[in-house]
């Protein structure tokens, strides 16, 4: 390390820009901090310019790495396969890249975002996290997956829309930056898994119909009696073990979890949300990504404030379909059918279905009211 | 000394308790375990940018004084760790 930091000395900026995007691990380190000090030198607006330029290489490139903590918990460990690196015959490790790549190409084609942060982020992971580590987790800044308990867990990497439900975190974090906690907390599990599902039946080419609407499907071992850890279709029926227990989710308000585990239950609750967001995509028909995903896409980007409750999501979600496709459309109406069926209906102020004189207690302009908007994707951390 | 823990969240949100009096523990066990908590100097500590993190709640009842402690997956020290791995291990699950 110090010997490379000698070597930095002598780069010009433009070597040690592009040594901080794409070299490896311990060159992005030194590079990066060598170009901090000289832009501290050099002063504040320099410093922009230089990230701006970083940027500007950044733009539309997918650039992932995957790190093995051999077990260990320091992260982010050796770095194993690198962007274009040819794989690497270790399956958390490939599965990793490749469902990286997956999620990243899915919401750049499908959603128009350029990585997590809407900037190009760099996608990290590291796999053979911890010692029979049964679980996958979003840091703030990567994502950590363990190898399975070896007795109901298999490896985290194993299924798609587990990889994309972390990536989505991230997404979360940037935008929305939804509280974790209780409902807000349930709703940023629901986002995840909703970009979840929608990675997995984009990346099989599947319609709303024909999906399983299965989180995790691939994690059970075979020992468990069960079908996945979540189900978006049938919140509750995921799985029934003896060891495990019984999948808790609830699909309907009446059955919400009240607990202060858990965050309040966040990976609980989910199901409500998860339940509206399967019965409007249903209701709607095609493929889901192309209309229920882009409206929670848009309502989770645009509307949604950290300390959102479901009922804002319904609405948010409401005023979504209507501004991308028309008020009183089908998927307006599919979208507040589907919160109804949930005991989450739309606030009947909002609703353009329904004649104003009948509902409305306040004089909304035509066009229908806006929620606080949110035009950055700028961080919003908490 | 009772002590309980319960683990919750994570990806999969499958929530484990446990339970431990250590009266039932051959001595050489109870001793590993306050040697456990007392390396653990257990405090609440939690990491606010985690997404799917365990949660853990401690509970230790020891000469009639209860005292609790949640902490999670990512903040937790090695001590804590080691503590709340052997318990998952060696305590009865409820």
């Amino acid at each position: 390390m110090r010997r490379t930091n000698v070597i930095c000395g002598f780069l010009p900026p433009y070597i040690l820009r592009r040594l901080a995007e794409a070299g490896d691990e311990g060159q992005r380190e030194v590079a990066r901090a060598t170009l901090d000090m000289s832009a501290h030198i050099r002063g504040e607006r320099t410093a922009l310019a230089a990230m701006a330029a970083m940027m500007a290489i950044a733009t539309g490139e997918k650039r992932r790495t995957v790190y093995d903590a051999h077990n260990l918990r320091s992260l982010p460990g050796t770095r194993v396969r690198g962007e274009g690196d040819p794989r690497r015959g270790d399956a958390a490790v490939d599965e990793a890249y490749d469902g990286s790549g997956r999620t990243f190409d899915f919401f750049e084609k499908v959603l128009g975002r350029n990585s997590v942060d809407g900037r190009g982020l760099r996608l990290d992971s590291t796999v053979h996290f911890g010692v029979r580590f049964a679980n996958a987790q979003w840091n703030g800044r990567q994502m950590i997956y363990g190898d399975g308990d070896g007795q109901l867990f298999n490896r985290f990497t194993k299924s798609l829309d587990v990889i994309a439900h972390e990536l989505s975190h991230g997404v979360t974090q940037y935008t929305a930056n939804l509280e974790y906690l209780d409902q807000s907390g349930a709703l940023n599990e629901h986002f995840s898994d909703v970009f979840g599902i929608l990675v997995k039946q984009y990346s099989l080419k599947q319609s709303a119909k024909k999906s399983d609407w299965l989180i995790g499907a691939e994690l059970l071992s075979k020992r468990v009696r069960g079908v996945a850890v979540r189900s978006m279709k049938a919140p509750g029926s995921a799985y029934d073990d003896p060891i495990l227990g019984r999948d808790p989710q609830p699909a309907h308000m009446k059955d919400f979890l009240h607990t202060d585990e858990d965050n309040g239950g966040v990976h609980t609750n989910s199901g409500i949300p998860n339940h509206a967001f399967y019965r409007a995509a249903t209701l709607i028909g095609g493929n889901a990504w192309d209309t229920a995903g882009k409206v929670w896409y848009h309502a989770l980007t645009r509307h949604l404030r950290a300390d959102a409750q479901f009922r804002d999501c319904a609405d948010a979600t409401y005023e979504s379909a209507g501004a991308l496709f028309g008020p009183r459309s089908e998927p307006q109406a599919a979208v507040a059918e589907a919160w109804s069926a949930v005991g989450v209906p739309v606030s009947p102020g909002l609703r353009e279905d329904v004649p104003r004189a009948m509902t409305a207690t306040i004089d909304f302009p035509s066009g229908g009211a806006e929620l606080p908007f949110l035009s950055t994707d700028e961080p919003r951390r908490a | 000394m009772r002590i309980a823990l319960t683990r919750s969240g994570g990806f999969t949100g499958t929530r484990v308790r446990v339970e431990l009096d250590t009266a039932g523990l051959p001595a050489g066990e109870e001793q590993r375990l306050r040697d456990l908590l007392a390396a653990a100097e257990l405090k609440a500590s939690r990491s606010p940018a985690v997404r799917d993190a365990f949660t853990y709640d401690l509970a230790i009842e020891d000469g009639g004084r209860l005292s609790t402690c949640r902490t999670d997956d990512s903040a937790m020290n090695d001590h804590t760790r080691e503590l709340v791995d052997w318990l998952l291990e060696h305590a009865p699950r409820v």
